[in-house]
């Protein structure tokens, strides 16, 4: 599965205002709401979803990372947005380190299977350091865009 | 000469949605607890289990094969403990006398 398969374009932050787990949440669910990607009357049910995932164990992964997610049966399809912050937002990571780079998905309850490719993709190019550092100092959508057409066409690392 | 023993074991993804965020959370924690060099062997493809980001990129399915290979003074336990949460399906609490599936053997 590549990034242009589930991440929607339209809804990508490159300048992240929020500075807590629960702003950034929204602000994420949000863009997705905004480019048409979620019903707009979805929204708080699933930033609740998402925020109460977190609850079992924060998805920030370490290095900068997370990843928020959850299923939710109002998408019929793996739907995501990338989002990055230049200051970090606390997320009580696995190490501790704000994270600058998200990648939230929401997925439909009965495509598990999309959902371990989706996180598979992300680790595997994430695990790139000049990928991440390219992420973390993109200030356009568009830059995010072309680094994440870049890494699905085998540009970096792995 | 301990040290140089390296301890295998198959293993099969046993939860239903396969190693996702959190039994990969589970799993690299449970890694980090021991000094072995620990690596999961999936498809030809070989990664460090005390990484996340490098188990989460195995995108291991339900029902797939793994084996598990530590090398180090507590490989055999690392193996054992590793063996048992893959059997669990990551759900469970686990200790740390659990069942030996390690095969050791000496280069």
């Amino acid at each position: 599965m590549k990034f242009a398969d589930f991440v929607c374009a339209e809804s990508i932050q490159a300048q992240i205002a929020a500075e807590t787990k629960e702003e950034v949440i929204l602000e994420l669910v949000g863009a997705l709401v905004d480019s048409g990607s979620v019903k707009s009357d979805e929204k708080e049910s699933i930033v609740k979803a998402i925020m109460k995932r977190e609850e079992l164990g924060s998805t920030g992964i370490g290095r900068g990372i997370a990843v928020p997610h959850t299923k939710h049966p109002s998408v019929d399809r793996l739907v995501a947005t990338v989002g990055v912050s230049a200051s970090g937002v606390e997320f009580n990571s696995l190490d501790d380190a704000k994270v600058q780079i998200f990648f939230l998905l929401v997925s439909p309850p009965d495509r598990p299977g999309d959902h371990l490719r989706a996180l598979e993709n992300v680790a595997r190019q994430l695990r790139d350091s000049t990928f991440c550092r390219f992420l973390k100092q993109s200030t356009t959508p568009e830059e995010i865009w072309q680094l994440l057409d870049e890494a699905d066409n085998g540009q970096f690392g792995s | 000469m301990m040290a140089k023993e390296t301890v295998t074991c198959e293993v099969t993804v046993t939860n239903e949605q396969g190693l996702h965020l959190r039994p990969a959370d589970v799993l690299v924690q449970l890694a980090q607890k021991f000094d072995a060099d620990i690596e999961l062997l999936h498809e030809g493809v070989c990664c460090d289990a005390k990484s996340i980001l490098e188990v989460m990129a195995l995108g291991a399915g339900p029902g797939a094969q793994l084996v598990i290979q530590a090398r180090g003074l507590d490989a055999k336990k690392a193996v054992d403990l590793l063996a048992s949460a893959f059997q669990e399906g990551f759900d469970q609490v686990f200790s740390d006398n659990a069942g030996g599936c390690g095969e050791v053997s000496k280069d």
